[in-house]
């Protein structure tokens, strides 16, 4: 900015705590879903990554990248509950293509299919949906082995049933070949909140003190502006 | 959403679906006591957008069976559902086996629904029997030979997470269920019996205490964001 009479102003002292702001405001988003998501299944905490010239870049500046280390498991008692003790996601056949999830809570319908809460299909490792070849009495009846194995005892037989190995795959898509799956289990998120709390401290500190650097720039061009352009 | 509402509106989207969890919980704890009460979980699904869905998940698991020495209570000792038809001719299915004797001697429930396909109990008799395959017999007297009064039957689901709550304790049947199938040759009836609910209490509290803490910080989130929302809007102040 430059006023009339070539006194320049430097506009970046106005605009630089703005940004400020609205990259903490990122952060705090962050942390937000982070706090929402302390008591879900299978939830990966985001961590924020600033990158350089996030002071010219603002809230551009801020990406999130997902913590992968393993949550805390839960016995629940239900047998379609599966927990991963390694990294590794489930594969899920959802109506917008092949999701990952650490969300291990599935259930039966009448026909046998394997499928999630939300009613999309499981995934063995082959890639396809899996389905029991005999719907047992008692979900009891289905054993999963710690190497994603699933078996369906046949009451008729006496005997177990191999059905098809649950799929586990890598972020990239590549099959983990020892996944440590958790029968009866489920994952709660990795998230600690008293550590999402402490972090949220220094976000909220540089929003204040952005904001009162922008107010002390007001004020001082509101001076400049009054003084200079005065006649006397 | 990056803006200050965006992140108020999940702080309360989340506080709210705790609510809803809180209240099935809450459920739970009052059916205690229930006859056959199955314990139902509020599933809570984050999606990838960070807003919550829930979906209520009914756990079959047995309950404890107790003895209460009365004839007329039965127990389902094994997976599987009683048959009852309503005053109005309405089928749904039970495991509450606290039943009665009731109008014309037929045994019905404690809300007058007729077991299966009408058992008539006759006054008159020295005790009846209820065997574990669900036959119901009677003696006229101490030595008088078994006469056969009818069966409780027992019928089972493919998908009994698909049934949905009806009237009383029961349940109806819908298409994700699958049809009733009569169930032969079992021994899961107990009689001089009750099922209990099985709503485990410790997993109850642990549920409660984990959703009070999500809900707690979610709220202060709101409140935090709150401030930073407020203060931004003055920026002119000091």
């Amino acid at each position: 900015m430059k006023l009339n009479s070539g006194v320049r102003y430097i506009e970046n002292g106005l605009k630089t705590p703005l940004k400020a702001m609205q990259a903490q405001s990122v952060l705090i988003n962050i942390a937000n879903e982070n706090v929402t998501g302390f008591d879900k299944v299978g939830y990966q905490r985001k961590e924020a990554v600033i990158s350089s010239f996030t002071e010219y870049l603002g809230a551009d500046g801020i990406s999130s990248t997902v913590d992968d280390k393993v949550g805390r498991i839960a016995n629940t008692g239900n047998p379609l509950d599966l927990a991963l003790a390694t990294k590794g996601y489930f594969q899920i056949q959802s109506a917008n293509g092949i999701k990952l999830t650490r969300d291990g809570r599935f259930k039966l319908d009448k026909d046998g299919n394997l499928l999630n809460l939300e009613d999309a299909k499981v995934l063995a490792d082959n890639g396809s949906p899996i389905k029991l070849s005999i719907i047992p009495e008692n979900i009891k009846d289905i054993v999963v082995n710690v190497k994603g194995g699933l078996s369906v005892f046949n009451k008729a037989t006496n005997k177990l049933e191999y059905v098809a190995n649950i799929g586990v795959v890598d972020a990239s898509g590549a099959v983990v070949i020892t996944p440590d799956v958790r029968q009866g289990y489920n994952e709660y998120s990795n998230v600690s909140l008293e550590r999402e709390f402490l972090g949220m401290l220094a976000p909220i500190r540089n929003f204040d003190a952005n904001r009162q650097i922008f107010m002390i720039e007001s004020t001082n061009l509101t001076k400049a502006i009054s003084q200079l352009g005065s006649a006397n | 959403m990056n803006t200050f509402q965006g992140i108020i509106r999940k702080s309360i989207n989340n506080t709210t679906t705790q609510f809803d969890k809180m209240g099935y919980i809450g459920n739970n704890f009052a059916n205690y006591s229930t006859t056959g009460y199955k314990a139902v979980r509020f599933e809570q699904m984050l999606g990838a957008d960070n807003y919550l869905t829930g979906a209520a998940r009914t756990n079959y698991k047995q309950g404890s069976i107790q003895i209460t020495s009365n004839p007329y209570d039965i127990a389902i000792n094994g997976d599987g559902f009683i048959p009852v038809v309503s005053p109005t001719g309405e089928v749904q299915y039970t495991r509450d086996g606290s039943l009665k004797r009731g109008a014309d001697g037929y045994l019905v429930t404690n809300d007058d629904w007729i077991v299966g396909e009408g058992i008539q109990i006759p006054s008159n008799i020295y005790k009846f029997t209820v065997k574990p395959d669900g036959t119901v017999v009677s003696m006229d007297s101490a030595k008088s030979p078994e006469k056969v009064l009818g069966t409780i039957p027992i019928v089972q689901f493919k998908n009994p997470e698909g049934l949905v709550l009806g009237d009383n304790n029961k349940l109806k049947v819908t298409d994700a269920s699958g049809d009733a199938k009569l169930l032969k040759g079992h021994n899961y009836i107990a009689q001089n019996s009750l099922e209990m609910s099985n709503t485990n209490i410790y997993d109850s509290v642990s549920d409660m205490l984990r959703l009070n803490a999500s809900m707690i910080a979610g709220l202060r989130m709101a409140k935090i964001v709150d401030d930073m929302y407020n203060k931004s809007l003055n920026l002119r102040q000091g």
